[in-house]
């Protein structure tokens, strides 16, 4: 406990160069004061702090962390001025506030005012987007220069998605060169937005969480509870880190490859000190990059796919030169500075009483299967996991879009036409969310949803709009052929699921197993709703998103079910968890 | 594909018809169009008592109490345990109008020989700390518990599976053919299957079931809207009922249960916002944690209810061979048991312990 304690006084986790924070506060966790600046979140103040374990879960009393440290695994619950289970990764903390760690569920303090009922609000526009990410932001820019007028709804505090990030208003930007070219060109977009701003209304920290009389989306505010209706819909809602369990997967220290990036570049704070990333995709290359800049020990990058088969696709990888130039750079910088690259290896476990001390990985073979005997260990205290994304289709399943079942972008993506409309007239689809192609292409599906949004909505005709999106369309055709090489190349294969022993945890929740899961499964069932009954995987804070993936997974390999025949778990309301106290308002009279 | 018995329906009355008859020894197939309780019995609140707010049917009365106790008595014979929370139920008035609206039902819970308890309001919290300062009046019935309805079915299941015999999933009835008397066979999206009886214990669907042999039965969806809060530390054993049969339970995982209205819309299955709104609220005002959690999940379950709040038990007038065992409507998984039993009487016996009579699928057909 002391010796801990000490090592966190000597390390300073926050990264000091080209940006100054915001005001110093004060607030104190478990009673002692700690450092923290205005627009820091929870998250990054512990991490900060040197704090690795947050909690302890409830079900097995097992240490957790941060993971997604973008508010969707539910892992990094605290306290907060005797409020439980508040997420720290997404929380601003504010001058004065007390958190505490908590020990399973935490305490409710009745003493406390509770929260203000809701209050309900029924709003009306021509044009919604839900996601503020690359491709939502490109569909509103292009709308609002065609004369539509623009809601864009994001659950994040602040614009950009997830590559655009931005860091908190407190703080100032010394050298915007040290924030990376995706800082640029995220600004750049949102002063495009900015002169729009008389027809791009941006709503942040706002989620969609249902959707009812089949069109109607009700939106989380504070305490407001927003009923929205528009003449038309584009989901840019992108993508989620799909989680491959291994042993040890839970302790603290294991981080998603984007959980580790929001920290580095949205609160300018160093996830830990020496680092393994595993996974798979040029992804984790911009990510061990950025951890030279901040500083950090890159210990090693273990790389799942073997790229071998990359020289068949060379034709339609050399359509995008300057990023395969970009990716070698990555690498020969990498390489130079002494970082163990490891491909194709995959992790196996991860050891470590209470946090991350050791990570144990394999050599593979081209699919992914182990070979016997080529095994290593590396002594890090941090490993970060980028085995790609899953998109988010939550919402276009609930506006009731058909769904297609296409692994090479990532698994169910809604069905979609040229114009980005699903089959659902007035609602569109564009970037990550409607199938993993990267920056680039979210942008321009971005861009063709919108001028098509727009003429839905009656502010442009379809011609206009075909003739905007011509361009659009030639630029996409060059991408998509490089994307669908990249994702040959990367390709996610059967056996990365080998290492998921009957004790690791499944659903990180719940705390259920690989063990009890597959007992369910013997038990005669290959259906996901039944499995979720049986076990509870899936039934916890984060609604099945870090587990239900695995668990589809599992049936593919273990039990012999095709994928495409694993359906997709009910959709059911609400999106993320929200609290009762929002139906508490004058619900019904304004019904 | 044949057997003695065939079940059509996986919920909680089909798997206890499954588990009373493989007792017997009698060979079962069950068919289940989808997956093991995919129908109410995946939605339900799974609370048992003797009696209870709505009253009990003099009928119905005897089969409640053995129910009540063969639940608990069988729990022995499962592989896994119920998660019974055995702490009875509260039902609390929020004013005097509604202490006098409860009142008939603590007169029968004590007529049929519970020792119930009356309390005013300051009583009340008391005796169950979560309830808020509005609480009225209350009386408690100790004669109620609840269980995790997965278990229960699953439980059934698992021990009609271990005395040999089947289940088949993805296995949709289209119809069941009668030969006179007997059953010839069941037509089904697998092809035809064969057995000397069928029992239809298919929810909500029973109706569909049978209208090819141009029966009709007043089997409709009651649909009963639900609300899963996050779990959470604080934790009561008590069922906490309220006017218009909206109560909450927490689960063993800690999780609050919050249910539900009686909505007869037929199988829309969207959640709406008045709804949900309206009973938080109201369970809301009694319990005042409850505008402190948050919820998790809202879903939807369609309760199979007959006109007359009675189920069908009992064989088709026109086959003896043929044995319904549906429509009970708010309180399936409280008959569950006295069903299975009953019906496994019928078939193996040829006559039940407790009279049946005033379930038979006749009062509609006649
Ligand atoms: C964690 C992570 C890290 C990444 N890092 C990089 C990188 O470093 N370099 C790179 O080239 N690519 C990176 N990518 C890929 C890149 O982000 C995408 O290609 C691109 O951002 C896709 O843009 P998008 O607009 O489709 O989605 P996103 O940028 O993901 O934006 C979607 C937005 O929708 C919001 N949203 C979703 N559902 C709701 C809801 N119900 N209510 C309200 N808001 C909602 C989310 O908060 C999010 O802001 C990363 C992706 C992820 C997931
Ligand atoms: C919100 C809610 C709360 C409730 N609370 C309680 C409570 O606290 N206590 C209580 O006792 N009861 C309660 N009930 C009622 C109880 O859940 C039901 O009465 C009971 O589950 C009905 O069981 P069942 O087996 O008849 O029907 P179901 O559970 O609906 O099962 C019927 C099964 O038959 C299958 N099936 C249908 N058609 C076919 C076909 N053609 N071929 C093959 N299979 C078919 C279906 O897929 C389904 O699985 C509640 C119900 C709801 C909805
Ligand atoms: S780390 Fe905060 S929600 Fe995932
Ligand atoms: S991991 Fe969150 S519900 Fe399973």
């Amino acid at each position: 406990m002391n010796k801990m304690s000490e090592t966190k006084e000597i390390k300073n986790y926050r990264i000091e160069s080209g940006i100054r924070r915001g005001k110093e506060i004060k607030i104190t966790i478990d009673g002692k004061p700690a450092r923290a600046y205005e627009g820091e979140t929870i998250g990054a103040v512990l991490a900060a702090a040197g704090y690795r374990k947050i909690r302890r879960a409830p079900q097995r009393k097992d240490p957790r962390g941060l993971y997604c440290c973008m508010g969707s695994c539910y892992g990094c619950l605290v306290t907060v001025d005797g409020q439980p289970n508040v997420r720290a990764c997404v929380t601003r903390v504010e001058p004065g506030q007390k958190i505490e760690l908590q020990d399973g569920f935490g305490w409710i303090d009745m003493d406390m005012p509770g929260p203000k009922p809701g209050r309900l609000i029924h709003q009306q526009t021509e044009l919604v987007i839900i996601g503020g990410g690359p491709a939502g932001l490109s569909a509103a820019v292009v709308a609002a220069k065609m004369g539509a007028h623009v809601l864009v709804i994001d659950e994040n505090l602040l614009s950009g998605g997830q590559i655009y990030r931005q860091l908190p208003q407190p703080f100032q930007v010394d050298n915007p060169a040290a924030l990376g070219i995706d800082y640029a060109d995220g600004q750049a977009l949102l002063s495009q937005v900015e002169q729009l701003s008389n027809r791009i209304t941006i709503c942040n920290d706002a989620l969609v969480w249902a959707v009812f009389d089949s069109r109607q989306l009700a939106i989380t505010r504070g305490s407001e509870l927003v009923l929205l209706e528009a003449k038309a819909i584009i989901a840019a809602t992108g993508a989620n880190e799909r989680p491959v369990p291994v042993p040890g997967w839970t302790l603290p220290g294991v981080m998603t490859a984007g959980g580790a990036q929001v920290l580095m570049k949205s609160q300018r704070v160093r996830p830990g000190t020496r680092v393994l990333l595993a996974g798979t995709g040029p992804l984790q290359l911009v990510v061990a990059n950025q951890m030279l800049d901040a500083g950090m020990d890159v210990v090693a990058v273990a790389e799942s796919a073997s790229t071998r088969s990359a020289w068949r696709y060379l034709p339609d990888l050399i359509r995008q030169p300057g990023l395969i130039k970009q990716g070698l750079s990555y690498m020969y910088r990498l390489r130079k500075t002494g970082v163990q690259m490891l491909q194709p290896w995959v992790l196996q476990a991860v050891e470590g009483d209470h946090q991350v001390q050791r990570a144990v990985l394999g050599k593979v073979d081209s699919q992914c299967r182990s070979i016997p005997g080529y095994t290593t260990a590396v002594d890090v205290d941090t490993v970060c996991l980028g085995y790609g994304l899953i998109p988010s289709v939550w919402l276009t399943t609930m506006l009731g879009c058909r769904h297609v079942y296409n692994p090479m972008v990532g698994g169910w993506v809604p069905y979609y036409n040229e114009h980005m409309q699903t089959d659902q007239t007035g609602v569109f689809v564009a970037g990550d969310g409607a199938g993993i192609a990267g920056v680039l292409v979210a942008r321009r599906q971005g861009t063709i949803a919108g001028l098509y949004a727009a003429a839905h909505a009656g502010v442009i005709s379809t011609e206009q709009a075909a003739r905007a999106a011509h361009v659009e369309r030639r630029a996409l055709t060059s991408l998509r052929k490089f994307r669908r090489a990249m994702d040959h190349v990367y390709r996610i294969y059967p056996e990365l699921y080998a290492n998921i022993s009957d004790e690791t945890i499944v659903c990180r929740c719940e705390g259920i197993t690989a063990g009890e899961i597959r007992n369910a499964v013997r038990a005669g069932t290959l259906n996901l709703n039944d499995i979720k009954k049986r076990t509870r995987t899936g039934m916890g804070y984060c609604q099945g998103t870090h587990c239900t993936p695995v668990v589809a997974a599992m049936l593919a390999r273990e039990f012999g079910a095709k994928t495409e025949d694993i359906e997709l778990m009910t959709t059911r309301p609400p999106a993320r968890p929200i609290p009762l106290s929002l139906l508490m308002g004058d619900v019904k009279g304004n019904i | 594909m044949s057997a003695d018995v065939i079940i059509i329906g996986g919920g909680v009355i089909g798997t206890a018809c499954a588990y009373f008859l493989a007792r017997r020894g009698v060979k079962v197939l069950l068919l289940e169009r989808n997956h093991l309780g995919s129908g109410a019995s995946g939605a339900t609140a799974a609370i048992v008592s003797i009696s209870g707010t709505s009253g009990t049917p003099e009928a119905l009365r005897r089969l409640n109490i053995e129910s009540y106790h063969l639940i608990l008595d069988i729990e022995q014979d499962f592989d896994q345990p119920l998660e019974v929370i055995q702490g009875g139920a509260l039902y609390a008035a929020m004013n005097e109008q509604e202490a006098r609206g409860i009142r008939p039902a603590y007169e029968e819970v004590c007529e049929m020989g519970i020792d119930a308890q009356w309390m005013k309001g300051s009583e009340a919290r008391h005796f169950e700390p979560l309830l808020g300062p509005n609480v009225e009046a209350a009386f408690y019935n100790p004669a109620s518990y609840h269980v995790n309805p997965f278990r229960l079915y699953e439980g059934y299941l698992n021990a009609a599976l271990r005395r040999g015999s089947r289940i088949e999933y993805g296995v949709q009835v289209r119809e069941v053919k009668l030969k006179d008397d007997a059953i010839d066979r069941i037509i089904t999206n697998k092809g035809d299957y064969h057995a000397d009886w069928v029992v239809l214990a298919g929810g909500v669907h029973t109706p569909e079931i049978l209208s090819p042999l141009e029966i009709e039965i007043p089997i409709v969806p009651a649909r009963g809207q639900v609300i899963l809060t996050e779990a959470c530390s604080v934790k009561t054993e008590h069922i906490i009922s309220f006017l218009d049969h909206l109560y909450i339970k927490q689960t063993a995982s800690g999780n609050f249960y919050l249910g539900s209205h009686t909505e007869f819309v037929g199988f829309e299955n969207r959640i709406t916002l008045e709804k949900i709104a309206n009973f938080a609220q109201v369970l809301a005002y009694g319990v005042p944690l409850l505008a402190r959690l948050r919820a998790l999940r809202f879903f939807v379950g369609f309760r199979p209810i007959c006109e007359d709040n009675l189920p069908i038990i009992g064989p088709l007038p026109a086959c003896s061979k043929l044995v319904i065992a549906s429509g009970h409507g708010r309180t399936g998984v409280r008959y569950s048991a006295s069903t299975g039993k009953a019906v496994s009487e019928l078939i193996v016996d040829g006559k039940t312990e407790h009279p049946i009579d005033a379930f038979r699928v006749e009062r509609f057909t006649k």
